[in-house]
């Protein structure tokens, strides 16, 4: 009888999810563009991957999602900071609370444009309190090849902040009350106390936090698509977003597959290494 | 019974993916189908008693396209169009996509419009479109009579030139007067320049500006744009970079950007700048575009005319050259490959590249169009008539001087977004134009030698 049951998710699993990833994979060896039609499936063998590894666009994309990959860890530090200080330091928590997670349940087109103004290289806000504090030449942030993708990186711990820190919490009110207790009778200092006690038994929770965060950094293109369309120069190009590109605007859906599969390998093989190394760092 | 059950759900499964597996099937089919559908086709057209059902598809509002096509219909008896409207607000770029799903998802549609030589030459090397060589020798005419434009594609055409789009300037009228100059009639890129300056006033944010130029790639190459011949990135397989034209096309951004007369490229692109505000709210005083603003300069619901709008032919790259050449681009009008009635299709888009377009008054590739008739059109459909300056409208449209557009390669988007990079990187000071032109030599090089 289960079968039954499950028998409805299965089909959609299969049908939405797996025939297309099979799909997916059997297209990367091939030179297509879905509008033409299935005749005109040409198979090329490992054409597509001989030709991305010469890819420009593509690599500097690759490229861009790693340099991107330092926001998780630098999200995660604040998001565990916060955490701390308003678990147990401030009036109010909850307030803090709906205030750090209010740009996730906000629409990433809204807050895309948001930040677009207070990026405005001539009078934006931002440019205008450095310059206030004497900066002459301050950058033109979205519109500098330079520091475009740090702004996106910037905006993208913005976002993510309230997940971290709402998991973060959740994490530090299951530690048992009487470690800290005990540390206190010891004359442990609060530091000692984070040290020793709240960060090592968060450590599955920052385990959990960190394969989430670098798959889901890796799957960026809303933001990406909306604040600067890859610009400029290639800059703030990733990976996925320079799939949408060639599948979609260039109509070229072998080679676009390839990259997906690309992609993947280099996630699943991240993850892999994830769960191997966390038998060193993480505490349960 | 469980195995049972299991064995039940696994049927049904299999037979959803054969069924999947069926449809593919049969998509593969129709286009083999479709080509021998030809001769057919070809032989049935001369009785022509059978009943017809064309699909046409196009990106502009049914309200815009229902009239002409039900006029079609009533002059054609046993041809029913049926309208497939492919966006819901008149943009072309989201119709392309929605074609593409269409086409991919096995639509059978017969006509589809596309805009722009770049999607007409992409989709024509796809091979989405049907060869109309046959069908134009059999009707007995040549193009280059009837049309403006030469659609062909390696010989070979594709589609028939729908309308007509070629370039010139939008001058805001009134800050024109405001600072004594006279509307523009033969002038070069260095006197725009020198107007962009002398419109240019104010402080922050309601300064005006000149002039702005928008991020499409032809912004990029207005040395090249308004030259009678190898006006394009790669003319047969050559490359046009390392010119005087190019040269020319990034100075004038460059000296434009250095002397503030320009909305700085950095604003352009980091708040994602329209132009039509850009233009219309008078933030920017003169807009080099095209003959779809024609229209739009009476005003529209979103941008209402509250200045009165000049018009003034495309300058020259320097002083005794002739003002008013630009490249011919417009929309392009083809039948799909999988069509099953190309000939009374072909019937169809000879009629409305011609006598249609000029029963939806705008300015078509046909050579017999009535331009001033189109001009009067123009003004009785505009929201306000007076804010169009009609003298220099007419002088710019009866002097503009089309030249021939070689339809672009089909891998033109994969030259203009490699172009755009180097040209971006020059225009933000992160490398000199030597550098510019010698890297977007060897890029766009590169791409052409991969497509051959």
């Amino acid at each position: 009888m289960g079968y039954l049951f499950t028998g409805p998710m299965l089909l959609g699993v299969l049908v939405f999810t797996l025939i297309p990833m099979i799909f997916s994979f059997v297209l990367s060896f091939t030179k297509w563009s879905f509008v033409t039609g299935f005749d005109k499936i040409r198979f090329n063998g490992f054409d597509n991957f001989r030709q991305l590894l010469q890819d420009e666009v593509f690599l500097k994309s690759l490229g861009n999602n790693f340099i991107m990959l330092l926001a998780v860890p630098a999200g995660m530090g604040i998001a565990l900071i916060l955490a701390v200080i308003i678990t147990s330091h401030v009036y109010a928590p909850g307030a803090f609370k709906v205030i750090y997670f209010m740009p996730q349940i906000s629409s990433v087109v809204a807050v895309a444009v948001v930040w677009q103004v207070l990026f405005h290289p001539s009078y934006g806000p931002v440019n205008g309190f450095l310059s206030a504090l004497g900066v002459d030449n301050p950058p033109k942030w979205l519109a500098d090849p330079s520091y475009a993708l740090p702004s996106v990186m910037l905006l993208m711990i913005w976002i993510d902040l309230g997940v971290s820190l709402i998991i973060y919490i959740a994490g530090i009110k299951n530690i048992p009350a009487d470690l800290y207790e005990a540390a206190t009778i010891d004359g442990a200092s609060k530091l000692a106390q984070f040290r020793s006690i709240t960060f090592p038994l968060l450590t599955p929770t920052t385990f959990f936090l960190l394969v989430t965060g670098i798959i889901g950094n890796f799957k960026s293109f809303a933001l990406v698509k909306v604040l600067t369309d890859g610009g400029p120069a290639h800059s703030t190009s990733v990976v996925v977003y320079d799939m949408y590109q060639t599948a979609f605007v260039d109509l070229q859906t072998g080679y676009a597959s390839s990259m997906v599969m690309i992609l993947f390998v280099i996630v699943l093989a991240i993850t892999g290494l994830q769960w191997l190394g966390q038998r060193y760092w993480v505490n349960y | 019974m469980k195995k049972n059950v299991f064995a039940l759900v696994w049927i049904v499964v299999l037979l959803v993916a054969l069924a999947g597996c069926g449809n593919s099937g049969n998509n593969s089919a129709s286009p083999t189908s479709g080509s021998t559908a030809v001769p057919e086709a070809g032989e049935s057209a001369a009785p022509s008693a059978e009943p017809v059902t064309i699909k046409v598809a196009n990106w502009s509002p049914a309200a815009d396209m229902e009239p002409v096509l039900k006029a079609y219909e009533d002059s054609h008896p046993g041809v029913t169009l049926e309208y497939v409207e492919l966006a819901d607000n008149g943009d072309s770029v989201a119709g392309m996509k929605k074609l593409d799903l269409l086409v991919a998802s096995g639509e059978n549609l017969d006509v589809v419009f596309m805009p722009g030589a770049t999607d007409y030459s992409q989709r024509a090397g796809l091979g989405l479109l049907a060869p109309l060589n046959d069908l134009i020798s059999k009707e007995g005419i040549t193009l280059a009579d009837e049309y403006t434009i030469d659609p062909s594609v390696d010989g070979k055409v594709y589609a028939l030139p729908d309308t007509l789009e070629n370039y010139f300037v939008l001058l805001n009228k009134d800050k024109l007067d405001a600072a004594g100059l006279a509307v523009p009639t033969e002038w070069s890129w260095d006197d725009y320049l020198d107007y962009a300056a002398k419109l240019t006033s104010g402080t922050g944010p309601s300064k005006t500006f000149g002039t702005y130029f928008h991020t499409w790639a032809m912004y990029w190459e207005l040395g090249i744009i308004n030259q009678e011949k190898d006006n394009n990135l790669v003319n047969n397989g050559a490359l046009n970079i390392d010119s005087a034209g190019i040269r020319k096309s990034l100075e004038l951004r460059n000296k434009a950007e250095e002397s503030g007369v320009a909305v700085p490229y950095a604003d352009t692109i980091s708040q994602k700048l329209a132009y039509r505000s850009e233009f219309f709210t008078g933030h920017a005083a003169m807009i080099v575009t095209g003959n779809w603003m024609i229209g739009e300069s009476g005003g529209s619901e979103e941008f209402p005319a509250t200045f009165t709008t000049a018009f003034a032919p495309m300058p020259s790259n320097s002083a005794g050259e002739p003002s008013g050449v630009s490249i011919a681009n417009g929309n392009y009008v083809g039948i799909l490959e999988k069509s099953k009635h190309p000939q009374e299709a072909y019937d169809f888009i000879r009629w409305y590249s011609t006598e249609g377009e000029q029963m939806q008054n705008v300015y078509s590739a046909w050579k017999k169009q009535d331009v001033d008739q189109f001009i009067a059109g123009v003004k009785t459909k505009a929201m306000s008539p007076d804010k169009i300056d009609g003298t220099s409208l007419a002088y710019v449209i009866k002097n503009a001087k089309p030249a021939p557009l070689s339809v672009p390669p089909t891998y033109q988007g994969e030259l203009e977004t490699a172009f755009t990079k180097e040209t971006e990187l020059f225009i933000l000071k992160q490398q000199d134009l030597e550098t510019t032109i010698s890297k977007a030599q060897s890029e766009l090089q590169k791409i052409v030698d991969a497509n051959k």
